[in-house]
């Protein structure tokens, strides 16, 4: 084979490793993969190696933050019911998502009942239609919450004592009565909805949220959407919903921010410690370039070192060689237009996320605690 | 794990494919029985009962077990559901492991499935009170079938003291909904969806007091199921040993008090796998002035006096007969023309049949010989009006030109027409002769009598030639 040849033939192989260890579905190995070391998986094949790497996932600030944030939100016992996570692609949104839900249940919902399902998560669908597909968002709904027979559903309603069986099967109305009746007696607590720009992207939003609110009352549910920055406007302009929501705002590291680029690099350094072969590239040594390639994002970090090593495990020898990283990061004009979105996305946000209010920075809080010490509490008559 | 990193945890597992819901009246004797529940599972969930059956719990089924052992008559064998028996056993662990809910058990029998055999345990046929509906409904919940309900020996409501009813719609059968509408419901009329059956004409029919009495100890035996389970039959049998040792007349008297065979009882207390039916253990109850329930937990304290309920048989009573009296009045009875008969004198006078026949048999074989003509002259006439009724009915189709149909006949005089009524019977065999249609199943002519059938052809012949007079006009 030509040098040309092999490199296309490599590349491939790339592909097909790197899409075989990110499936979203959990491989039958994923538990056992779970318990081994570093020095333990490095007997093992690439693919398995691969997936072991993709299943790791480093800790760092703002996902304490933002998860320390989302637990306060998601007390049952408080008034807000939709909760927005927002933040650039790839930051980790989902991720983040998909951890929470064993965090919530082992945190609030100990108890629960083998029956009961207190955090559901659905996709929004993006059918390609003029709008919203409710019929689809409610059968995966449902679906989420293994609910048998969802194309057989029949409203029934009393009238003058009888029982009466409505005539249409499979109809919204049905849907939605069989939604309310299972988020009921599943104990539903939390529904969250990933992709939620595909249910905010058409010109009805105000209907769609309204729906989306109606669902919340059912039964104290609260929903969490996900989404990037293009739903930030319709999460802030709808006031009905503005009472009773909040935006968390996933942020990356900034570049020039020292206390930023001294966390990236930590995270750098963690991913290398954890480096699936046995020749670890220096990633410290460019850290700051991979800040650039990254946008500071830890998703996309992770993402380009997951391309990096299938790469380099397709290698001979699995030899790690520095051109690899061409084909690891994005390329420059996508991250142009996303280094572009995201800042729109971000300045839009200055002051509407939580904890953005009037006691957010340094020298409000210092002027409060000098009020307070200062004023002599007044007794209250009990 | 370490604090720099973690790994992206496992999906947190499935919910069971069906409900959890608690069943109603968790914890009383007016628990709802299984039966009852899956009615209220496929309720919640929207669907039809016979789709969540055959989708969902069918699949759930151990291997090796068919699930054509499972498809059987709602109304007439929906009580297998909550026996004690392999079947019962099956749906139960089949619905605990849809719903996840063990208290399942309380709203079956099973848990006395060590404690008592189940022949003549179950009704086959559904019943329910109507003030407990209507109670359901003023109160907001949705009317449910208790399990109480489902014994056979409980005739009335221990709450209301008033009979329990059938199950059957009090509509018409051209009220009727058509198939495509009904749906199977507890505390809901399938045939025209009447919420609480208030198509049924309630009438309080007030129960007697040991009808009261049975219903109250088997509320109580549900209330305390979970205590009987527990409880070691090994137990029960050596206390009920000791006890018959300390009785009146041991073994033999506790029989008789229970109006059971000594045999019987001693089998039972001597055999270790030997088990009473139900009714045997409430008959001993009763005679012993224990509840049921207290029974079946080896507790054996009096508590009451005992209690005859009315399935036991009668003591042997002996009384001096005035013979004078009693033969003044059979021949009063011989020569009067009202229907009599010698069971009827029997509870007039107050004396035996048996005892009448060895003291007087010439005048009794007369009574009964008289009872018996009387009453073949009315099944005679009975027979004769059906015959007479249904020949008329079928001229009048001809004459119509109508079809000959059950259906036709009963809109023709206004009455419902059912398949097991004689008159219906005659019908359809009158109509065979023609060929209208096939019938399917046992013929009705060959249950008659031959004098009947007689009749029915002679009628047959009438209306045959009434037919070919009408088709040729």
């Amino acid at each position: 084979m030509t040098s040309t040849a092999s490199t296309k033939h490599r590349m491939q192989r790339s592909d097909e490793l790197l899409e075989s260890a990110t499936v979203e579905e959990p491989i039958d190995h994923d538990n056992m993969l779970r318990r081994l070391k570093r020095a333990e998986i490095l007997e093992l094949a690439p693919e398995l190696r691969l997936r072991w790497f993709y299943l790791v996932q480093c800790r760092h600030q703002e996902l304490t933050r933002v998860t320390a944030d989302l637990l306060e939100l998601l007390e049952p016992n408080n008034e807000v019911s939709i909760i927005s996570i927002i933040g650039m692609t790839g930051i980790g949104k989902t991720t983040l998502a998909n951890s929470l839900k064993t965090t919530l249940r082992q945190k609030f919902f100990k108890d629960a009942l083998p029956s009961e399902a207190p955090i559901l998560y659905v996709k929004a669908p993006a059918n390609g239609d003029r709008s919203l597909s409710w019929k689809t968002l409610y059968r995966r709904v449902l679906k989420s919450s293994n609910e048998p027979l969802i194309n057989l559903k029949r409203a029934s309603v009393v009238r003058n004592d009888h029982l009466q069986l409505e005539r249409s099967k499979d109809s919204l109305g049905d849907l939605r009565e069989a939604i309310e009746s299972m988020l009921v007696q599943r104990n539903v607590r939390v529904l969250i909805i990933d992709e939620a720009l595909h249910l905010l992207r058409f010109k009805n939003y105000e209907a769609v949220m309204d729906t989306l609110k109606s669902l919340a009352d059912i039964y104290a549910t609260k929903l969490l959407l996900i989404g990037s920055y293009d739903i930030s406007k319709m999460m802030q302009e709808y006031g009905q919903v503005a009472r009773r929501s909040e935006i968390i705002h996933y942020q990356r590291y900034e570049r020039g921010v020292t206390a930023h680029e001294a966390e990236f690099a930590r995270v750098l350094s963690v991913m290398q410690s954890l480096w699936p072969c046995n020749e670890v590239p220096n990633l410290l040594a460019i850290a700051d370039l991979l800040m650039q390639t990254s946008l500071g994002s830890v998703g996309l970090l992770k993402a380009s070192m997951l391309k990096l090593a299938s790469l380099q495990m397709r290698n001979h020898h699995e030899r790690f060689e520095s051109s690899m990283l061409a084909k690891a990061v994005k390329s420059s004009k996508s991250l142009v237009k996303i280094e572009g979105e995201v800042k729109i996305g971000e300045e839009e946000l200055r002051g509407a996320a939580y904890g953005d209010s009037l006691f957010a920075s340094d020298e409000a809080i210092k002027k409060v605690v000098r009020q307070m010490a200062t004023s002599p509490k007044e007794a209250v008559d009990v | 794990m370490c604090e720099d990193y973690y790994f992206e945890p496992p999906e947190p597992p499935l919910p069971t494919a069906l409900y959890g819901f608690a069943p109603q009246g968790l914890g009383t004797g007016q628990i709802e029985s299984l039966q009852g529940y899956l009615l209220a599972l496929a309720r919640a969930h929207r669907v039809a009962p016979r789709q969540l059956v055959s989708q969902v719990l069918y699949p759930l089924l151990p291997p090796g077990i068919s699930p054509l052992q499972f498809t059987f008559s709602w109304r007439a064998q929906g009580g297998q559901l909550m026996h004690v028996n392999k079947l019962a056993r099956q749906w139960l662990d089949v619905l605990q492991r849809a719903t996840g809910r063990e208290e399942l058990a309380k709203t079956t029998m099973t848990p006395l499935q060590l404690h008592v055999s189940g022949e003549g345990m179950m009704a086959t046929s559904l019943r329910h009170c109507h003030k407990c509906y209507s109670e359901d409904i003023k109160q907001g919940r949705v009317p449910y079938r208790r399990l109480l309900w489902s014994f056979k020996t409980v005739t009335c409501c221990p709450i209301h003291h008033v009979n329990l009813i059938e199950s059957n719609c009090g509509k018409p059968t051209i009220e009727h909904l058509p198939a495509r509408l009904r749906r199977q419901m507890g505390g809901v009329c399938q045939c025209c969806s009447s919420v609480g059956f208030n198509c049924i004409e309630s009438v309080d029919l007030h129960s007697s007091e040991s009808e009261i009495w049975l219903s109250e100890q088997y509320q109580e035996l549900v209330a305390r199921l979970s205590e009987v389970e527990s409880t070691s039959m090994s137990d029960l049998k050596v206390a009920l040993i000791n006890h018959s040792a300390r009785s009146k007349g041991g073994i033999a008297g506790m029989a008789a008090r229970a109006a059971l065979n000594k045999s019987t009882l001693w089998r039972f207390l001597h055999l270790p796998s030997a088990r009473l039916s139900l009714k045997g253990m409430t008959k001993l109850a009763a005679g012993e002035g224990w509840s049921v329930a207290g029974l079946l937990c080896a507790d054996l304290t009096s508590r009451d006096k005992p209690v005859k309920p009315r399935f036991m048989k009668r003591d042997r009573v002996y009384v001096k007969v005035d013979r004078v009296a009693v033969k003044t009045q059979l021949e009063e009875a011989l020569k009067s023309e009202a229907p009599t008969s010698l069971l009827r004198l029997q509870k007039e006078i107050g004396v035996t049949y048996k005892r009448m026949a060895q003291i007087f048999p010439g005048l009794c074989e007369q009574i009964q010989a008289k009872s018996t003509a009387t009453r073949r002259t009315r099944v005679h006439e009975i027979r004769q009006q059906a015959l007479d009724q249904a020949e008329s009915v079928i001229s009048a189709l001809i004459r119509n030109k109508q079809r000959l149909t059950l259906r036709n006949a009963g809109s023709l005089d206004g009455t419902d027409w059912f398949p097991r009524q004689l008159r219906a019977r005659i019908f359809l065999t009158l109509r065979e002769d023609f060929g209208t249609k096939p019938f399917v199943g046992l013929c009705p002519s060959l249950r008659f009598g031959s004098d009947m059938r007689y009749l029915i052809e002679e009628a047959s012949k009438r209306v045959r030639a009434q037919s070919i007079e009408s088709h040729w006009r």
